[in-house]
């Protein structure tokens, strides 16, 4: 057992005695206490509503974070032991590099000159036998085109090609690059994303199975440089890697991340390609694969790593876009949420959507502001503590699944601890925002984000 | 004064002060977004002042005068 496992576990099994301390802790206290500290809850009527909300709340957290661990479980361990699929529509069609069909990568860039060089210098390095990389410049104005160009020159083995548009936002620049695009099966990716080197030998083997449209892949934050990029690289393991492999197991992964996602070129131009009528087209996409019946499954070692937003407000201008994108790719598709016949599973996946997108968040500010006011008011400020622990506990145990089983960095978990209280509250705060303002209708643009050449 | 009580305290003062700052940091997002250069469109869709339109061209039919370009459908294919 080499030293990064060996921290991994010692993390691991402190975490989880940590979580199982604080459970027994919680249990003595609330048993020793009595009726005395919670009877202020079921003081009054209003008290009493939001209260028993908060409870059935809680106990619908605890059900997803197990569901989704007992499922990410499963599908980690079919990955890992190979289970043997007994399904008779799949046949080992890519057996041997010369079955490999060609892939193109589709590269869509808006000013991305500091980071576009070393992107294409990664995508020219990956383990696959025949792929093309299509850099599609969306009219930038810094000198992206430029770089671009000089990487296509310095280019033999791999094709690179790069087309030049007028901007159109990035679904255009997708759509351009499924029009332009050569290969059977296509990449999307972002312009500042370095992908791993056997990212597409891992995502090609699902294509076996006709039925699968497309597959996700493993979005990792590169730039652990600070307390708020590491508490994100924590983030995309446990809130993102361990819904999608859960979601995975289901073939119904309802997001396919921008900065890595392979699909079948004919499943792409069946559904339309991107539409432009959503800030989160990669939602919006994924959605309409699903409704079109294709499986969308999720691959852990196709890594793409990307660049996180390193200050506060880059990263509320993220979050913002993401929350409405969601919101309005939900929307796009509601129907779907009172037809559970015709549904299927994709009723389940936009009740899911909901219940994260606009619930949980509503729900942690309203459990926050609540027990600061109890506290305040009645002067028993042991609930929010009590609170609080319960939902640690859930994260530390979380973590700590997810950074053993992705095989992940083991200083991660400490952060666990203040994730909630501090990253999560003021996330979900902007979250709360972003849901009101997209149902009042206020206007929103792209707001892109500063690259800052960290690849 | 026990442990609890000490910890409750410190998450009660650290969850009233960072709703504080949620609250603010939106703000703060929202306001800068106002202001941000070029979130207003002086004219076009995504284009500048004195800037032409130069990855747009015309697409002309085979067999007319200009064979120079290789445009399909107004993008501009160069390797």
């Amino acid at each position: 057992m080499n030293k990064r496992s060996l921290a991994r576990l010692t993390l691991g099994i402190i975490g989880l005695t940590l979580a199982v301390v604080l459970s027994a802790f919680i249990y003595v206290y609330v048993r020793d206490q009595g009726a005395g500290a919670l009877s202020v809850l079921f003081s009054n009527l209003v008290l009493k509503i939001v209260s028993i909300y908060l409870l059935v709340f809680l106990c619908l957290l605890v059900l997803r974070y197990l569901v989704f661990m007992l499922y990410s479980f499963f599908e980690h361990y079919e990955r890992v032991y190979g289970a043997v699929s007994q399904d008779k529509t799949s046949t080992k069609v890519f057996s041997d590099d010369n079955a490999l069909p060609l892939i193109t990568l589709v590269v869509p860039a808006y000013n991305e000159g500091p980071v576009i060089q070393q992107a294409l210098r990664s995508l020219l390095a990956l383990d696959y036998p025949r792929y093309e990389v299509l850099v599609v410049d969306d009219g930038s104005t810094d000198d992206t085109y430029q770089k671009a160009m000089s990487i296509a020159r310095e280019s033999l083995r791999v094709p690179v090609r790069v087309v030049t548009k007028r901007n159109g936002g990035k679904a255009d620049a997708l759509n351009t690059g499924m029009t332009l695009a050569k290969g059977e099966f296509i990449v999307n990716m972002d312009g500042d994303t370095k992908l791993s080197v056997n990212a597409l030998r891992a995502c090609i083997r699902h294509f076996e199975d006709p039925r699968v449209g497309a597959v996700a892949g493993n979005v990792k934050v590169l730039n652990r440089e600070n307390m708020l990029t590491r508490v994100q690289a924590l983030e995309y393991v446990e809130g993102l890697a361990m819904a999608r492999k859960a979601q995975s197991f289901f073939r119904v992964v309802n997001i396919i991340p921008g900065p890595m996602g392979m699909f079948r070129k004919s499943v792409l131009q069946q559904v339309g390609g991107y539409d432009r009528d959503t800030f989160a087209e990669d939602c919006d996409l994924t959605l309409k694969l699903l409704m079109s019946g294709m499986h969308v499954v999720y691959e852990s070692s196709a890594t793409a790593w990307v660049e996180t937003p390193s200050t506060w407000l880059d990263l509320l201008k993220q979050r913002y876009r993401w929350t409405r994108g969601i919101l309005q790719a939900a929307r796009k598709h509601r129907w779907v949420i009172w037809h559970p016949r015709k549904g299927g599973v994709n009723t389940f996946i936009l009740w899911l959507m909901l219940f994260e997108s606009i619930l949980w968040p509503f729900s942690t500010v309203l459990g926050s502001l609540f027990f600061v006011y109890v506290g305040f008011a009645y002067g028993t400020i042991s609930l929010l503590f009590l609170w609080w622990v319960q939902l640690t506990i859930l994260d530390l145990v979380a973590a700590v699944y997810c950074v053993v089983v992705e095989d992940e960095d083991p200083v991660l978990i400490p952060y666990a601890i203040f994730f909630r209280v501090f990253y999560i509250t003021i996330i979900d705060v902007a979250k709360v925002f972003a849901t009101l303002e997209e149902w009042r209708g206020t206007s929103m643009t792209w707001g892109k984000l500063q690259r800052e050449g960290k690849l | 004064m026990d442990i609890v009580a000490i910890l409750s305290t410190v998450i009660l003062l650290a969850t009233a002060g960072t709703i504080m700052v949620a609250v603010a940091a939106y703000i703060a997002f929202k306001v800068r977004e106002r202001r941000r250069p070029g979130t207003q469109k002086v004219f076009g869709e995504g284009l500048r002042p004195g800037v032409a339109p130069i990855f747009l061209t015309r697409y002309l039919p085979p067999g007319a005068t200009d064979s120079r370009r290789n445009d399909v459908g107004g993008v501009s294919s160069k390797k």
